[in-house]
Formats: C-alpha cells, structure tokens, sequence
C-alpha cells in the first residue's frame, strides 16, 4: 500500500492519464487504477470526487451528466486542453523521480 | 432458526444519503455523484453472489467514513461550509437572545412568588432574607435554569429518541422566509413578554420606580431582532442556493 503522502501526490497525474485512455466516470477510473496496480493503489473511494472536482475548477478536465447503460445517471469525465499540458509535467518530474531513483538502486553494494 | 428482517436496499441507500446531506460539505450534487458510484459499486458486489446487505456494507465501507468524506469535500466546497457556519452562529445568537429574554420572563415571575414565601417561611423559624439578596440568588440560579431548560427540549426534540424535529429544521433550512420570519416571532414575542413581565412583576418590588418611558425603551430594541432575521433570511437564501447548485 501507499503512503497517504504518495497517494495524495500521484493521484492527479493517475487521474489524468486514466483520462487519455477516454472519457470515463469515477468507479470506473477507480476500478482501472486498481486494476491496473494489481490492487496495492485502492484509494477511499469516496475521495476521489473532491480531487475531480477540484480538477474541474482548474479546468484541467470538464465533465458531463449522461444517462448510463444502467438507467441510472452518471457524471463522465473528460480530458481538456489544461489537462494534457499539466500530464506532461507531471510526467516529466515523475519520470525525474523515477530515474534518479532507479541509477541509485541499480548500483551494486559497494565492499568496504 | 431465526428468521431474518428483510434488508431493503433501497431505503438503506436513502438514509445514507440523509447522514451525508446534514453536512453542508456536500452540494446535492455531488451526493447524485457519489449515490451513482455506491450503486455501481453494489451492482458489481452483487454479481459476486452478495448479498445485498452484504454489498452495501462493503460498497459504503470503500466510499469511507462521513467524517472523512466531510472534510475532503468540505476544501472543495468551502463557500457553502462557511455559509452553513455564519448561519449558524445567526441562528445561535437569536436563540441565546431568546433565551435571556425567558429568563427575565422567569425572573420576573419567580420574584413575587419568593417574596411572599420570605414572608410566610419566617414564621416556622426559617430566617428572612433581604430583597437585595433573594434577587441576586434568583438571578443566579434563573438563567443556567432556563439554558438548561431550553437545552434539554432541544435535545428531546431533536436528538433522542426519534430526531422528530430534525425533519422541521431540514424543512425550515430549505425555507429561508420561514426560518427568519420564526425566529423574529420567537426572539420579538419573548422578549415583549419579559418587558410585560417586568413591568408588572418586577418592578414593583424594585427601590426605583419605572416610568411609562420604559416600553418605549423596549420597542426600540424591536428593530434589532429585524435585522437579525433579515441577515438569517439573507445567508439562509445563499447558503441554499450554494446547497443546490
């Protein structure tokens, strides 16, 4: 499991590139993360919605009420213009992180 | 065996809902929003032979406590919470001036009562009091008397057993005109009545005299209560309107 402070950070830029894949609503985006990380990313499902909306002030992505296949009504979310450009930011500090992270722990243990 | 209450899955989805709603940290529609998510979650949990009690404990469990949720969606929509606090105190000041002006009302007709039983009680070897004292003692023990009074038929009411007047508060939230409007009636009329009561009961027990100037007095304090409920009626209003929007 994460810790709350990488949950709190990694979940815009999973929100945001969930969203490349297509518009989509909040249980669905919460069942592909899940998938996706073998289960060891399972946020409160509930917080999520405050992060989504928070996005949508940013105008990072905008969002839509449809009738679902259900019958019943669903919010879908869609990626905007904002949204790519803050994606690639972040995908370029997290790749930072993450090849910084992985030179230091391809090092073999030094013999002193 | 034990035969087993039906669970209905509907209603149980309805009063989680109403738990949320008596937050102001949830707009309606961000309750639409998560009700959706619920259902789908409990749809799936079913297919996985669930029971529906069993899915919507699961499905509720995962959507997290109301504690928490309160406070994530309360940062988003933090407008409509300081809303919901401003009418608060609104309503709290209101209530706290309703509440000294019965307790002049109780003052005032404690008074007379006591000064009477000073003079019998006497008689069988108590000892008298003086009238400076008896008011002072009196006022001492009224006012905690009369906020714990009105303390513990608010928790009657609204708390235990059945919250029977948390549907008339729901009900006067979603009626700005009618909660100003109750109140004014509530704080006005009380506090006539305890000038009434003072005028006739008190006073008279009084060293100084009160002239005809003193109704006057309290008339003019009547446009304070005005105001009051025109400022309930006002944040009320908003406070809705962000509610639903």
């Amino acid at each position: 499991m994460l810790s709350k402070e990488l949950v709190a950070a990694s979940t815009v830029p999973l929100v945001l590139s969930v969203l490349t894949e297509g518009e989509t609503y909040g249980y669905a985006l919460i069942q592909r993360v899940r998938d996706l990380s073998n289960g060891r990313i399972g946020w409160t499902e509930g917080m999520l919605y405050p992060v989504l909306h928070w996005m949508e002030g940013e105008d990072l992505i905008e969002a839509e009420w449809r009738d679902a296949e259900t019958g019943r009504k669903r919010k879908y979310y869609r990626l905007r213009k904002e949204g790519r450009k803050a994606l690639q930011q972040e995908q370029e500090q997290w790749l930072t992180v993450h090849d910084t992270l992985s030179k230091l722990w391809k090092q073999k243990p030094r013999l002193t | 065996m034990e035969t087993e209450t039906a669970f209905d899955l509907n209603l149980a989805i309805r009063r989680w809902r109403e738990d949320l709603a008596r937050s102001a940290a949830f707009r309606s529609e961000n309750l639409n929003e998560l009700e959706s998510h619920l259902r789908d979650s409990i749809d799936r949990l079913r297919a996985r032979e669930l029971s529906d009690e069993e899915a919507f404990l699961i499905a509720t469990r995962r959507v997290g406590n109301t504690q928490k949720l309160e406070q994530e969606f309360g940062k988003v929509n933090s407008a409509a919470v300081w809303l919901d606090r401003c009418l608060w105190i609104l309503v709290a000041a209101q209530l706290w001036t309703f509440i000294s002006s019965m307790s002049s009302f109780l003052l005032s007709a404690a008074l007379p009562v006591c000064i009477s039983l000073n003079e019998i009680l006497p008689g069988y070897g108590l000892p008298k009091i003086e009238h400076d004292w008896l008011q002072f003692v009196l006022s001492l023990i009224i006012s905690p008397l009369s906020t714990a009074i009105i303390a513990m038929l608010a928790w009657r009411f609204f708390v235990w057993p059945k919250r029977k007047g948390s549907a008339l508060i729901q009900g006067l939230l979603r009626q700005p005109g009618h909660l100003a409007v109750a109140l004014f009636l509530l704080c006005f009329g009380m506090h006539i009545a305890a000038a009434w009561a003072l005028q006739t009961w008190f006073y008279p027990f009084e060293s100084v005299r009160i002239r005809g100037g003193q109704w006057a007095m309290y008339l003019w304090q009547s446009p304070m209560f005005a105001v009051w409920a025109g400022l309930t009626y006002f944040v009320a209003r908003k406070r809705l309107r962000s509610a639903i929007a």
